[in-house]
């Protein structure tokens, strides 16, 4: 019975330890995203002219858009740490997301064949609202900018608004 | 009417005929109810021939203590009664009948602490003799009797409290009644604790103001290997279901657990290893409701001997719903979780040797901040795999009373879940904890003392939009601990050093964090408390503590956004150690109606380590707020009250009142932030007869309007509590039955220790009902 309940024992502690020395890899992998974009502001530019500048976690500028009109192409450079201007690649996974405070006042308008960093906003009702743009990657935002207005007004610059098949 | 019970200790011969001859019983008063059942005396006389036949070798090494538990009044067997003997952290339960016996019982002095249902828990001094089996009664009272008094036979009544306990003790009635969803909230009505939370699942203790790291939460006496203690989304990794007690420890015995605790320890006892041979297959079932989330667990404890190996099985459930709370349905404030444990010894005279393995998943949601940058919330899934061996010889030279020997190894894993499903952040620590405590037999005045080694391995990486690297902790101590007592005067002792490197797998400079390289610290600590019998009623004791801590590896070297903390996050590559000073004074007053604690303190920290608020947007995550870790020199001074009093019969008062308040002595002596306001509670409780008993309480909390910079105060609050318990033995078993109506009055109040607050009321009305069977 003694010899029975050793060898039970010894089984089942040398289970444990095997257990425990047979997988000494921690369970999480850092370099699994170590892939980021390390943007620390951004520029947006309409029609070549810079409109808002992101630096040192300050907004220079705001996006001004006519009541029931869209905004020209607005492109997007994001800022590294060194100054340098830069887009990340979106074959690597980047993406530009945005959010807007009210969506009742505007909203933004996406198309694929403007490219990855550029969009519309669109303004739908007079007023005053936010936007934070990002870069989104593996499911969570590399980058938020701080708030930038947005301004709708009648008198506002604009385009008017087309409809496209592919909005985001 | 007040009564007096009082416990009566027997000591047996240690003659040359003592192992043959009679079965001595307890002296004095015992005999006007010595035990006249025969098949009692058949039942107490064989575990007596169990307890020498089990020991042919080694009987003269250890002793053992055979025990009837009876009532003080009538005499009458208690069935079901738990009795622990302190110190070695062995438990067993009576059987129906009352008796209990516990084999390969180091010699010397011991305390046996009585737990059941309807009676005061009572402390006994007994003597155990190597060889030899030692025979005691322990009559227990009512808990509307005072019942302090402590006999020894042979030996002085002695006042005061024996040093190797805990200061409080979760266990038995107790624990049911305040059986919760977290450890945390399952002793938050002690005086000086609080509740850090983010949410009902990752509430951490918080005493006399300090949490995280300063105040350990260990299972079995050894690290969770968890990272509750680094950020308050983070929850702790112990199921309270299938807990068999929780013990509070402060002073001196805190440097056996660690450096950095000074504030104390949480010590949840499971009893992963089984320490004890049960008598035969037995058990708990245990099942709880709660009306407030809709919650519904279960929890379910197996032993069962198996020839000279001890087989024991634990498992629970918990899932609940979001929080109701007097505004509505707090979303995302759900959890669900599973825990499992099988250990399985081997129980012979010269000691025990065992394995266990153990698994926890949890699955909580962290309620939405639509100012944090998490408008929907996260939600977090918890994983810890558990494996530890550990051993106990009760043989060696006569200096030393029992080796102790452990190694755990455990492997945890968190993710962070955005409301979408996407992966934000994820965490994998691997820790191998391993240590050797060796207690030291009597030596003139010296008394349960201890030398002790530890060994801890981490392995920590982060990933997500993180850039923390990964690294390797090293650290190692060396410690000792001694208690003496001589006339009046009772003191224990402590002192300890420890050395800590962390590794992080790549050396660099970053513009944030400073130099991320490989850093080492070493520390001594140390602990005197002194307790002075005034009076037989009165006792004055002080405490001194040195305490040690060195930076941990988030706190070093952490960098970028923690998505459930609503923070970005920023180490201190150049961080200091921690080292803390504390100073307590405290009186006890004992009367046979009451007892009353007092005590004050002062908490003096160079290096204080936390996240400051830096008030500013993270330039990366501008939706997040700026923590960077600081270290500072802080302040704490406060002051709590304990106090418990038998009006008349059948009713008692009881009550807390905590206050404690921080500096940063560098900053203006600006508020210490995320302290507990003045706070305490007030309880009427009636207890009809032995097996019912009734409770009004009523939680307070003054306004907290000494806050740190960017902090919001918190007002102050009353909420009323009530609960009943009952207790019955139905069909051999034991039926205990706990029924809570907490916050009754639907009230509103906040907890100035939650981050979310402003959006996180507490729990509305809650209706809860436990139900255990032993078995």
């Amino acid at each position: 019975m003694y010899k029975r309940s050793m060898s039970a024992l010894s089984i089942f502690a040398l289970a444990l330890f095997m257990a425990s020395c047979g997988d000494d890899d921690n369970p999480v992998d850092p370099d699994y995203y170590n892939e980021h974009a390390e943007a620390v502001g951004l520029t947006v530019r309409d029609s070549g002219a810079e409109v808002v500048r992101v630096e040192s976690g300050q907004v220079i500028g705001d996006i001004e858009v006519g009541h029931g009109t869209e905004t020209a192409l607005l492109a997007v450079r994001f800022i590294a740490e060194d100054g340098d201007l830069f887009t990340p690649d979106e074959d690597d996974d980047f993406s530009l997301g945005w959010e807007i405070a009210d969506e009742s006042i505007a909203e933004v308008e996406h198309h694929a064949e403007d490219g990855a960093w550029a969009f519309h906003i669109i303004g739908l009702e007079e007023g005053q609202t936010t936007i934070r743009i990002k870069i989104n990657h593996e499911g969570h935002a590399d980058f938020v900018s701080p708030e930038i207005e947005i301004h709708v007004s009648e008198d506002g610059p604009g385009e008017e608004h087309k409809e496209h098949d592919e909005e985001g | 009417m007040v009564r007096s019970a009082t416990a009566f200790i027997g000591k047996s011969d240690a003659g040359p005929d003592a192992n043959t001859g009679p079965v001595h019983l307890c002296q004095g008063q015992l005999n006007s109810r010595q035990i006249k059942n025969t098949g009692r005396r058949l039942l107490w006389k064989l575990a007596s021939i169990i307890g020498l036949a089990v020991g042919p070798v080694w009987g003269d090494q250890t002793g053992a203590l055979a025990g009837h538990v009876i009532d003080a009044e009538s005499g009458q067997p208690v069935g079901w009664t738990t009795v622990v003997i302190e110190g070695l952290e062995r438990a067993r339960t009576s059987d129906a009948e009352g008796y209990f016996f516990f084999a390969n019982v180091p010699p010397g002095a011991h305390v046996l602490q009585s737990l059941h249902v309807g009676y005061h828990e009572a402390r006994f001094k007994v003597e155990v003799v190597a060889g030899d089996t030692t025979h005691v009664d322990l009559a227990i009272g009512h808990e509307s009797l005072h019942m302090e008094t402590i006999v020894v036979e042979g030996e002085a009544e002695s006042a005061l409290a024996p040093l190797q306990e805990p200061e409080v003790v979760f266990s038995g009635s107790k624990l049911r009644q305040n059986l919760s969803r977290t450890i945390a909230e399952t002793i938050d009505y002690e005086p000086g604790i609080a509740q850090r939370s983010m949410g009902p699942a990752p509430a951490r203790p918080v005493l006399r103001g300090l949490g995280g790291d300063r105040l350990l939460v260990v299972e079995d006496g050894e690290r969770t290997g968890d990272l509750s203690g680094t950020s308050s989304d983070h929850a702790v990794a112990i199921e309270p279901m299938t807990t068999e007690r929780i013990e509070v420890v402060r002073g001196p015995r805190t440097l056996l657990y660690g450096s950095n605790a000074l504030a104390g320890v949480v010590n949840v006892v499971r009893g992963y290893v089984p320490s004890e041979q049960p008598d035969g297959f037995g058990g708990t079932v245990t099942y709880q409701g709660e009306s407030v989330n809709r919650g519904l667990s279960g929890g379910l404890t197996l032993e069962q001997p198996l020839g000279p190996l001890a087989l024991r099985f634990d498992s629970s459930l918990r899932n609940a719903d979001d929080i109701a709370t007097p505004h509505g349905v707090l979303a995302n404030t759900d959890i669900r979780t599973g825990n499992a444990s099988v250990g399985l010894s081997l129980v012979r005279p010269w000691g025990h040797v065992g394995a266990s393995g153990s698994l926890y998943n949890s699955d909580y949601g962290i309620p939405p901040d639509p100012e944090g940058g998490h408008p929907d919330g996260v939600s977090i899934d918890l994983q810890r795999q558990h494996l530890e061996g550990r051993g106990e010889i009760l043989i060696g030279p006569d200096w030393l009373q029992r080796l102790e020997l452990h190694h755990s190894f455990s492997r945890y894993q968190h993710g962070e879940f955005e409301a979408s499903g996407d992966l934000g952040m994820e965490f994998g620590v691997l820790t191998h904890n391993s240590g050797a405590l060796a207690h030291l037999d009597r030596m003139g005045p010296f008394a349960n003392g201890a030398v002790g080694l530890w060994y801890e391995y981490r392995n920590y990486a982060a990933a997500g939009l993180n850039f923390t690297p990964p690294a390797e902790e090293y650290a190692g101590a060396l410690f000792t601990y001694q208690e003496w007592e001589y006339g009046p005067w009772a003191a224990n002792a402590a002192w300890r050093v420890d050395a800590r490197r962390v590794e992080p797998r790549e050396e660099r400079d970053s513009r944030r964090v400073g130099s991320i390289q490989t850093r080492d610290f070493a520390g001594m600590s140390a602990g005197l408390s002194n307790h002075y019998r005034a009076s037989s009623t009165l006792t004055l004791g002080t405490t001194l503590m040195r305490t040690f801590r060195a930076p941990g590896i988030e706190e070093l070297f952490s960098e970028g956004p923690h998505l459930a903390a609503y923070s970005y996050e920023v180490g201190n590559g150049d961080l200091g150690s921690e080292r803390g000073l504390g100073l307590e004074l405290f009186a006890d007053y004992h009367l046979e109606e009451g007892h009353v604690h007092l005590a004050v303190f002062r908490n003096a920290i160079n290096g204080f380590i936390f996240p400051k608020n830096s008030g500013e947007r993270s330039l990366r995550r501008a939706d997040l707020f700026l923590y960077r870790t600081v270290g500072e020199r802080v302040l704490m001074h406060g002051a709590e009250v304990t106090f418990d009093w038998h009006l008349v019969e059948p009713w008692k008062v009881a009550g807390t009142l905590s206050y404690v308040r921080g500096r940063l002595i560098d900053l203006d002596d600006e508020p210490l932030p995320r302290l507990p306001p003045l706070q305490g509670h007030l309880g009427l409780t009636c207890e009809p007869t032995e097996a019912l008993s009734a409770t009004i309480d009523v939680r307070l909390a003054a306004e907290q309007d000494q806050i740190g910079e960017f902090e919001e105060p918190t007002e102050g609050y009353a909420v009323l509590d009530l609960s009943t318990q009952y207790y019955a033995q139905w069909g051999g078993r034991l039926h205990t039955f706990s029924l809570t109506l907490e916050n009754a009055t639907d009230a509103v109040y906040r907890n100035h220790l939650n981050r979310v607050k402003e959006i996180l009321p507490e729990p509305g009305r809650n209706l809860r009902l436990l139900h255990k069977i032993f078995f």
